[in-house]
């Protein structure tokens, strides 16, 4: 087990080599720089030729990325060119805010889908079975930011439940329990919305297996032998669909950062997604490079953990 | 502002959805509540909440802010040495006593007034302000403030490292300042509209001699660490930030005029979407509306708390031709293509009339803007435009219907940023039916603004045509854009005239001989069409109706509001 877990990790930081090579080279050979991207009239051409020096843009490619290669190894991830601060800086103020609409979605909306999944699998074609079947179809096929503006409009304007946008209420000053409390009532609608678009996927993903598993023979062996439905269904066929549902985890760790960037704007969320778009416009390659490693670590070490847990719940994997 | 092009479709689908709820019942109950509404905002009695516009990147720092949200924030923080009156004249701001520019030593003299403070206690003195000059002049300055400096004699000095100060600012005593300049030109007093920074707090490295990597490490930790912590002398001092959401200001007891009465001010970044509906349910003070007025007009005033003004313009839209290309040397082509534009229909209806045709690169309030002269209108003259083709040789081709000239077809492309509101997508429509009818095959491409940029920055430029917009300043200079040798002439435009009269217009400073100087100016642009100037919109801004006495022109009218008291809140 530990020599696969080293194996894996040396597997991974290699990738995590190539990803950065990459990367960098892909941003660096956009067109467009963080240099002089504003049309500022007051900008001379010496003026831009001075920060492209200061910034070390003058030098070809392959010598910048070795530089900021350098520095990385080092932990040294750059200053933020739009930020003006360290990248590793901006990154550590908005990560947690990601993490606190992320992680709680993810939670809720597999805590529904589940059961949804599984209860339409073994009511199969049944009125139930359509009624979850027409719900996920509702849910999958409404965009995520139509959803937002229509639980803003209900919510935000006519029920004045909820606020509109932010993360906690300007200048309350709240600590503790109240501050807790104050987060959540801005999370309530982002979190809904995400709950609401999120589990259309899980709950098909669930079905499908659901019903394969079903139909296997030693289902119906279990089921001659006249042990009660609910011990076939649950002791049976459920754990053995836990298998791929492990692996349709494993990416989420990485997209739970990346993947509410339309939220985070709708709700003016202050999260990752925002920034590390705003980055790609504004040619910020330290924080670019600062936001893509953060997202590609999270995405392996998903598949790491998820490889880890694969073994565990499926004994005739062997890890070695 | 930068927004994704999806939300301004979701815009679209905002104004249509809430659109919808709408009934002539809820309008008379509206009315009928209108004397005594519940009106929330009344609780914050003396603090105001705003709109910041976008999201704020925490470069509290006049030196290095990159957003024009962040800029916002400075101006309630710091003090500048001139300010601009309602007429765009230069006049000295509340930490100046009286300033002066002498022409024979081409020279700017000011007089700090005694006891200016700075919002930890410490005075305001002429050595602050020689820092914030030097500093935007470093090598290791990272901010595209260097302009204000660069005029001033000594500034080469100090960018090869020689010397950390200026030379050219002269500080004979605590409140005494001179300004040497290298040139006479009308646009130094654009300088004066930066930023004073305390030199007792900011100041990173006066010595010299120390290496380049020092200074860059000192200029990180001890100067851009400050960003989210400003001091400064101006009527509000930063209270809170809270990166990607708000900034709170709190009134600045040591500012020079006294503290405002208005305590607090809330800066709150909100999605585009929900600012008409934060308004309506008086969540929001002031705000400027974005989109379609009349429908973002019309869920901002759904409780009733909410007035209306209109801001005015700050720039022009335009579309520009790249002369490098033989196609547009070609003069007939550029005015058939200004005459097949309906320019007064994007003003008039897509715009709902808030908007301007012009014809010229000055704002019609501008000083120097041309109304003595007959200038050509270039109104819409479809006829016009097809007989200008005609003549220069382009014929209808009975294939597709386009025009060609040697079995050239006339068609080029048209280059935009692809951050485009729902109007613009409508103009951008208009224009491709407008000049299809008179046999023109233009290809609109939206592109990434970044990329665009770098071709328009680049040695030979490669577009053809680009749609774009210039925010206008004070001075009607326009060297920058049409003078041949121009940083942003990036069309490749030449006038012999222009270039003479531009030089003209700098060297002198007074108002009344500059006007004929630019009247010749805007007349040549006019004539030459280098661009197709396109409109100047003005804004419209949402108010709570417990807020009198805010007579709203631009973004910085709520500062000079709450810093002269002129602000009256409703308790």
């Amino acid at each position: 087990m530990l020599k696969y877990i080293i194996r894996r990790v040396i597997v991974s930081l290699f990738i995590l080599f190539l990803m950065t090579v990459m990367i960098y080279t892909i941003f660096a050979f956009a067109p467009g720089g963080p240099v002089g991207n504003t049309l500022d009239p007051n900008m001379t051409q010496e003026a831009i030729a001075r920060l492209k020096v200061r910034y070390g843009l003058d030098q070809p490619v392959y010598l910048r990325y070795f530089y900021w290669l350098r520095s990385a190894l080092s932990g040294d991830l750059g200053y933020s060119i739009q930020y003006s601060k360290p990248a590793a800086d901006v990154i550590k103020s908005y990560m947690w805010n990601s993490f606190i609409l992320a992680v709680p979605a993810i939670i809720i909306s597999n805590l529904i889908a589940i059961p949804l999944g599984v209860l339409s699998a073994v009511k199969n074609n049944k009125f139930t079975d359509k009624m979850i079947t027409f719900f996920t179809f509702a849910s999958i096929s409404s965009p995520s930011f139509f959803v937002a503006l229509i639980f803003l409009k209900i919510f935000a304007m006519d029920l004045q439940w909820a606020p509109f946008s932010g993360m906690v209420t300007p200048g309350a000053g709240y600590t503790g329990f109240a501050y807790a409390m104050d987060v959540m009532r801005h999370a309530a609608l982002p979190l809904s919305v995400m709950v609401f678009t999120g589990i259309a996927g899980m709950v098909i993903f669930v079905r499908s297996f659901m019903l394969n598993v079903l139909s296997q023979d030693y289902v119906r062996t279990a089921r001659a032998k006249g042990i009660t439905e609910s011990s076939v269904i649950f002791k049976h066929a459920f754990r053995n669909t836990l298998i791929p549902i492990v692996t349709m985890f494993s990416g989420i760790l990485g997209g739970l950062f990346g993947g509410s960037i339309i939220i985070e704007s709708m709700f003016g969320w202050p999260g990752m997604g925002t920034i590390s778009l705003g980055a790609v416009t504004f040619r910020d390659y330290p924080l670019i490079m600062a936001s893509n490693i953060f997202f590609a670590v999270l995405m392996l070490l998903g598949y790491l953990i998820s490889d880890i847990v694969y073994g565990l719940v499926d004994p005739r994997v062997k890890l070695d | 502002m930068k927004k994704m092009s999806l939300f301004l479709t979701s815009l679209v689908l905002a104004s249509a959805l809430i659109g919808c709820g709408k009934e002539s019942k809820e309008e008379v109950k509206n009315v009928k509540t209108d004397e005594k509404v519940n009106n929330p905002a009344l609780e914050r009695v003396d603090s105001l909440n705003l709109d910041s516009g976008g999201k704020f990147t925490g470069t509290f720092n006049p030196a290095v802010s990159t957003t024009s949200y962040d800029s916002t924030v400075n101006s309630y923080v710091f003090s500048t040495l001139l300010t601009l009156d309602p007429e765009q004249n230069f006049i000295p701001s509340d930490i100046v006593e009286k300033f002066n520019y002498d022409e024979a030593t081409q020279s700017f003299h000011f007089t700090l007034k005694k006891g200016v403070k700075f919002s930890d206690g410490e005075e305001l003195t002429s050595k602050d302000i020689l820092f914030s000059y030097s500093l935007v002049a470093r090598p290791e300055y990272t901010g595209n403030g260097g302009f204000s400096a660069q005029s001033i004699k000594g500034f080469k000095e100090v960018t090869e490292g020689k010397s950390r100060l200026l030379s050219g600012i002269e500080t004979p005593d605590k409140y005494t300042l001179i300004f040497h300049m290298a040139e006479a030109n009308a646009r130094s007093f654009n300088s004066f509209l930066g930023r004073v920074l305390p030199s007792h707090y900011y100041e990173y490295a006066v010595e010299k001699g120390l290496t380049t990597k020092e200074y860059e490490d000192l200029y990180n930790t001890n100067f851009l660490s400050k960003n989210e912590k400003p001091i400064g002398s101006g009527a509000y001092k930063l209270d809170e930030y809270k990166a990607g959401e708000y900034v709170i200001l709190g009134s600045n007891d040591e500012y020079i005029l006294g503290a405002p009465t208005v305590k607090k001010i809330v800066l709150k970044y909100i999605p585009n979407d929900s600012v008409s509906p934060s308004l309506a349910t008086g969540n929001l003070d002031v705000a400027s509306l974005s989109g379609k007025a009349s429908k973002q007009k019309e869920i901002a005033s759904k409780n009733g708390l909410v007035k209306f003004q209109k801001s005015k313009p700050s720039g022009y839209s335009y579309i520009g031709f790249n002369q490098r290309k033989p196609l547009f040397q070609d003069k007939s082509v550029r005015y058939a293509l200004a005459y097949g534009l309906n320019r007064e229909l994007y003003a008039d209806k897509v715009l709902e009339g808030d908007a301007r045709v012009l014809n010229q690169p000055l704002g019609q309030e501008h000083w120097a803007y041309n109304d003595t002269d007959k200038i050509n209108d270039y109104s819409y003259n479809p006829e016009k435009a097809k007989d200008l083709l005609e003549k220069d040789g382009w014929k209808v081709s009975s294939k597709d219907g386009f025009r060609y000239k040697d079995g050239k077809k006339l068609g080029f492309i048209l280059n935009t940023s692809s951050d485009q509101t729902s109007t613009g997508k409508v103009f951008l429509a208009l224009i491709k039916e407008n000049w299809k009818q008179i046999g023109v095959d233009v290809d609109i491409q939206l592109i990434d603004f970044n990329a665009m940029v770098k071709d328009l920055q680049s040695e030979t430029p490669n577009y053809e045509t680009v749609m774009l917009a210039w925010s206008t300043i004070a001075d009607p200079d326009q060297s920058n854009i049409f003078s041949t040798t121009g940083s942003m002439n990036f069309g490749n435009y030449s006038n012999k005239k222009v270039d003479a009269l531009s030089k003209k217009g700098l060297a002198v400073m007074d108002k009344e001989s500059r006007t004929p100087i630019y009247h010749e100016i805007m007349k040549e642009i006019n004539n030459d069409l280098p661009y197709i100037f396109l409109v100047e919109k003005f804004g419209t801004v949402g108010i709570n109706k417990r807020i009198e006495g805010l007579d709203y022109m631009n973004e910085m009218s709520v500062w000079k509001a709450t810093k002269s008291n002129t602000i009256k809140l409703v308790k």
